[in-house]
């Protein structure tokens, strides 16, 4: 169940930029989850797809809901990363990813919703083109345009903000 | 056959040319116009670049109370669906044939009852012992001084009728219209002697002009 909460959480947070509302979101996600559970069945997909339609689903209901208050939008309080010890993961490297993890927000924030689910979920949760295409419920093409087009834009958008490519 | 590759399809295929799923022949007219082109090169450079630090980002710690508090509340979800189900669990029971049968016939039975008792619903005040037995006792009267009353009037119609019955038949009447065109001829034409459902009718409405209706059934009996 962590796991699954933390990957809806980074979604939420992801989508929406607000700790708040996502830690929200993230228990609906849960109890819609439970309440709708007996109606899974594994022929149409993995589990994981499952929970991420769900959660979709429930950000665009948010995101509908909500849309007259991102007008006065404050800033966020930023989220904690995880610190787990690791040789490769020093103090340094945590405030950094913490820093590019924000800028990457700020980015997000400016792509459109459509654009902006499609990066969010290929290259922040790492699903492949067959599961957003179950997710946002698009055609093939409409899914490779859309990570083609919210990517060039986020780059875009970084480079201005100053974040240097790897 | 050479590919043509221009700038758009750079920006088309991009996804395609980071994540290597060009062809063979897609990559060779790539890098042919990437060696001329350096707008697609800065291009590839920092889309390439900055996905893979985007996709080198670890996942943000979720709030450590968000998994209990999504536990308790799963939890709270669990016991209002038994609950729910608890309350609903006698409901499929009525709407069996035998059961709803049997509602509807002891629903039929109470209509009917009610409306024998009563013309309408009882008021709030009429629902005491008292006042149930005052009413019944009194539409029992009722009943009873209509009955008796009837009887009695029939007796006034046996009497009307048996004296209609007694009476010697009229003289026929002729109309003076008729008797016109021959004065001298002798007189034939009669009028019927009263029938017998006239002598009904007759009673009858003698019934109807005596009977006051069940409101002044209880009042003293008229001296006749």
């Amino acid at each position: 169940m962590r796991r699954h909460a933390r990957r809806v959480y980074n979604l939420c947070y992801r989508f929406t930029g607000n700790t708040a509302a996502a830690e929200d979101l993230s228990q609906e996600v849960f109890i819609r989850i439970y309440r709708t559970l007996p109606s899974y069945e594994s022929a149409q997909g993995a589990f994981t797809t499952w929970l991420t339609s769900v959660t979709r689903n429930l950000l665009v209901d948010h995101y509908r809901r909500t849309r007259r208050d991102r007008l006065t939008d404050s800033i966020d309080a930023m989220p904690q990363f995880e610190e787990r010890p690791s040789p490769t993961r020093t103090p340094d490297t945590i405030a950094e990813a913490a820093q590019l993890s924000e800028q990457v927000q700020q980015g997000l924030r400016k792509l459109s919703p459509e654009l902006r689910e499609a990066v969010i979920l290929r290259d922040l949760q790492g699903l492949d083109y067959a599961e957003i295409r179950v997710v946002l419920q698009v055609p093939d093409g409409t899914v490779k345009s859309r990570i083609n087009r919210g990517r060039i834009e986020l780059a875009r958008v970084l480079s201005e903000m100053g974040v240097r490519p790897a | 056959m050479k590919m043509n590759w221009n700038c758009t399809l750079t920006e088309e295929r991009l996804s395609d040319l980071l994540e290597g799923l060009l062809s063979t022949d897609e990559s060779a007219a790539f890098s042919a116009h990437a060696a001329r082109c350096e707008d697609c090169t800065q291009l590839v450079a920092l889309v390439g670049g900055t996905m893979r630090r985007i996709q080198e980002l670890p996942l943000m710690a979720e709030p450590p109370l968000l998994a209990p508090r999504i536990i308790a509340v799963t939890r709270l979800e669990a016991v209002q669906q038994k609950k729910t189900k608890g309350w609903l669990a006698w409901s499929p029971v009525i709407w069996q044939t035998r059961f709803a049968m049997g509602i509807v016939t002891v629903a039929a039975t109470f209509l009917i009852v009610f409306h024998a008792v009563s013309t309408g619903m009882p008021g709030k005040f009429e629902l005491s012992p008292a006042s149930l037995y005052h009413d019944a006792n009194r539409r029992i009267h009722l009943t009873y001084a209509h009955g008796a009353r009837f009887v009695n009037n029939l007796r006034v119609v046996y009497e009307i009728q048996s004296r209609l019955s007694s009476q010697p038949e009229p003289v026929p009447a002729t109309h003076p219209e008729e008797q016109r065109p021959d004065r001298n001829a002798p007189n034939t034409q009669t009028t019927p002697p009263a029938s017998r459902p006239a002598i009904r009718e007759a009673a009858e409405f003698a019934v109807l002009m005596m009977d006051d209706g069940p409101k002044n059934v209880l009042e003293p009996t008229r001296s006749r």
